[in-house]
């Protein structure tokens, strides 16, 4: 601004070389974002090119050897024998879907609930919003020993529905829907916030004209609410799911994947080849395919509010 | 444990003392102590009551040396990350780290990751003699050694001892099993669900592996074959595994698919375990009556043989000095420090077995705990062996390959098709690894 001002007076200031005067004075616009492009260059778009080229090595970390170029070979074996890519695969699509749908499910009509008034509405939403506010470590250590089958409180709360024990995260089937429950248990909250401050937003006439044209509680919701904030519902879930395809501590600190491999998701599955194994050029070929994963959920979503839209 | 709580004080008393005289040991002057001072290291540790007692005791240290330690500690497995990440990026910031080398020793000999640490020992001017190597225990040190060096200094030396519940064991007229099939009659014997289960024990993926290898190994099994193949779907493995799964599909808890080490310590800590085969290293906690149920009221016990005789399994976390630390000289004034004998004595007479013999044979620490518990940690530890984790390259791979195939055994599948899966794909893994010879 200076510079261009300091111009438009006729020249108080002279650049030594007045093309490259007048070349910074067109692109000055561009120096502003420098520091934030070079920043994002360095903790974003490097890593994860480098990301990139190590899935072509096979490589662990050796200081006496060199990383071995293997050319598409680590892809080859992702999709072609590894049993492991497969099971991850499917556990991370069971586990994601079913906990994002039920989260969008419970998330949208708590905000619904909560979005008129009633005596404890404060409390009720402090108290929804705790399992967001913790940590997700310390929440699955308590989660783990609440599921124990032998002394965790859950096997109490089966007892008292007269319902068989259950293994819950100790077996093969259970391991997942109870991961899933506590997800939901964790994750709800956000969706419901997301989706309140959308519908406090919404203008209120529309609501004063179905009143007036009679229309039931049900047909409102239906009609009005939903479609009015259904972008910000799809935006939640785009979140959601995000961070549910990248789900990480909570499994691994409750089921660490097992028992087996029946909670090992694509995440886990790249920490254990990269930091157990240590195999650093299979795990970035892993982790290349999982950020198109990612990409090919949201994609599916981002079509889904168009089509609405 | 009242009896090694007040000699643990009485052993704190007389250590003030000789400070106060000015004797410390560890300060014996045969050595210059100062000679790295104004030096900062840093120690990238797993958090734990090894970490607890360094931290607690440092600035004695720095008040020797004049160097400064930044002690960095996390939960075991952000621990393993930010170390691969450090040592995989050559990176000149740590200086020494804790390392497992029964699981990672070769995987990190192989990769560099350790520097060899046999130059400081056999300097005279950089080792004192009151450090004594010879003091430990010779099955331990040598488990600390790849391609000819000496690549870490244990802090520890665990093995898997048979608690089992002395009161339970007298109102049944039962024996402490001398075999693993006694083992199994007296878990059958004893298995009352839910109030007390028989034998309870590690059945997590990543945990199985190591409690199985006594079972392994009893039966004559071993990890692979001596013309090189895959040993763990032998006949005499899966024999070995059948036995494993038999007993605790019949006689444990029903969490056993998920059990890692604090659910087996919590099941004994709450009386609800007849018996377990686990850490030496858990004496102490047991007999807190603060914390344990039943203090007072368990043994210790060898481990028992199987059909192809004794064997005992090794395990040591242990201090490793960085290769690409430029402070190495420093980095061993700390390793050798932190594995004195005073700094490791507290610690034995907490129940945390340190390696070296004098302090197994301490009068004040074999009067104080349970003898069956003594015989039995003093017989295994002299005989141990580091065959918990499968000695390859790829130790934490092939771990977990196998740790998945008893896992899912235990939760029902089929053994044989599971060990055969499992030796299918460690051929696979060794094939890649393993230098070719």
């Amino acid at each position: 601004m200076t510079a261009r001002a300091r111009h438009a007076q006729g020249g108080a200031w002279r650049s030594p070389a007045p093309g490259l005067g007048r070349w910074v004075d067109r692109h000055i616009s561009w120096f502003f974002i420098l520091p934030a492009g070079l920043f994002l260059a360095a903790v974003v778009v490097f890593p994860v090119l480098y990301t990139g080229v190590l899935s072509f090595y096979r490589w662990s970390g050796s200081a006496t050897a060199a990383a071995t170029w293997v050319g598409l070979s680590n892809y080859a074996d992702v999709f072609a024998i590894d049993p492991g890519f497969r099971n991850a695969l499917w556990v991370t699509a069971y586990f994601t879907g079913v906990s994002v749908l039920i989260e969008v499910i419970l998330g949208v009509g708590l905000a619904q609930m909560l979005n008129r008034e009633f005596i404890g509405k404060g409390l009720a939403r402090t108290l929804l919003i705790l399992p967001i506010a913790g940590t997700p470590v310390a929440f699955a250590l308590i989660w783990r020993n609440m599921y124990n089958p032998s002394y965790g409180i859950f096997l109490w709360f089966a007892e008292l529905l007269h319902l068989p024990p259950q293994r819950w995260i100790a077996d093969v089937v259970t391991v997942i829907p109870s991961l899933i429950l506590f997800d939901v248990w964790q994750w709800t909250p956000l969706i419901m916030l997301i989706t309140l401050a959308g519908l406090v937003s919404l203008p209120s006439d529309l609501y004063e004209a179905a009143q007036i044209d009679g229309a039931s509680p049900w047909q409102v919701f239906w009609r009005i609410t939903l479609p009015l904030v259904r972008p910000t519902i799809v935006a939640a879930a785009m979140l959601r799911l995000m961070d549910s395809l990248k789900t990480f501590d909570q499994i691994y600190v409750t089921t660490q994947g097992g028992p087996g491999i029946a909670s090992q998701t694509l995440n886990l599955y790249v920490f254990d080849q990269a930091f157990q194994y240590l195999n650093f050029g299979y795990a970035s070929a892993l982790l290349v395919v999982l950020f198109f994963v990612i990409l090919a959920g949201n994609l599916l979503l981002v079509t889904m509010r168009r089509g609405q839209a | 444990m009242r009896g090694i709580r007040r000699s643990t004080f009485l052993g704190l008393g007389l250590a003030s003392m000789m400070l106060a005289a000015g004797t410390n040991p560890a300060a014996a002057n045969d050595i210059n102590w100062r000679q790295a001072q104004g030096t900062e290291i840093r120690l990238l540790t797993l958090r734990a009551w090894f970490a607890d007692h360094w931290r607690a005791n440092l600035p004695e240290f720095e008040k020797l040396t004049g160097i400064k330690v930044v002690i960095e500690d996390y939960p075991e497995d952000p621990f393993r990350q930010k170390l691969a990440v450090e040592m995989a990026g050559k990176s000149k910031s740590v200086d020494v780290f804790t390392t497992g080398t029964m699981r990672e020793g070769r995987q990190f000999a192989n990769l560099g990751w350790y520097a060899d640490l046999t130059p400081f020992i056999n300097d005279a001017t950089l080792t004192a003699r009151s450090w004594d190597k010879d003091d430990f225990i010779a099955s331990v040190w040598q488990a600390h050694q790849f391609q000819g060096r000496q690549v870490a200094v244990p802090i520890q030396s665990n093995v898997q001892l048979l608690y089992y519940r002395k009161d339970l064991f007298d109102a049944a007229g039962l024996a402490p099993p001398r075999t693993l099939e006694e083992l199994e009659a007296a878990a059958k014997r004893l298995h009352n669900p839910p109030a007390v289960y028989g034998f309870v024990s590690r059945g997590r993926r990543t945990q199985a592996p190591y409690s199985w290898s006594h079972w392994l190994f009893a039966n004559g099994g071993s990890w692979i074959t001596p013309d090189g193949k895959p040993g763990i779907n032998s006949p005499a493995a899966i024999a070995a595994t059948e036995q494993y799964v038999r007993l605790l599909r019949s006689y444990s808890d029903p969490g056993i698919t998920d059990n890692g080490p604090a659910e087996v310590q919590t099941q004994f800590l709450q009386g609800r375990a007849a018996m377990i085969l686990d850490a030496v290293s858990w004496a102490g906690l047991f007999n807190d009556p603060a914390r344990s149920r039943v203090a007072g009221k368990w043994a210790g016990a060898l481990a028992p043989p199987g059909a192809a005789g004794a064997t005992y399994e090794l395990w040591a976390w242990s201090l490793a000095v960085s290769p690409f630390s430029d402070k190495q000289k420093a980095a061993w004034l700390f390793v050798q420090w932190a594995t004195s004998k005073e700094m490791q004595r507290p610690l034995h007479m907490r129940s945390f077995p340190m390696p070296r013999t004098s302090l197994w044979t301490d009068a004040e620490w074999k009067g104080a705990v349970e003898p069956g518990y003594y015989q039995a940690a003093m017989t295994q530890v002299q005989a141990a062996r580091p065959i918990g984790h499968p000695p390859f390259v790829a130790s934490p791979e092939i771990t977990d390959i196998v740790g998945i195939a008893i896992n899912n055994a235990l939760a029902g599948r089929d053994i044989k098709t599971e060990l055969d899966a499992a030796a299918r794909r460690m051929a696979e893994v060794l094939e890649r690894t393993e230098p070719k010879r």
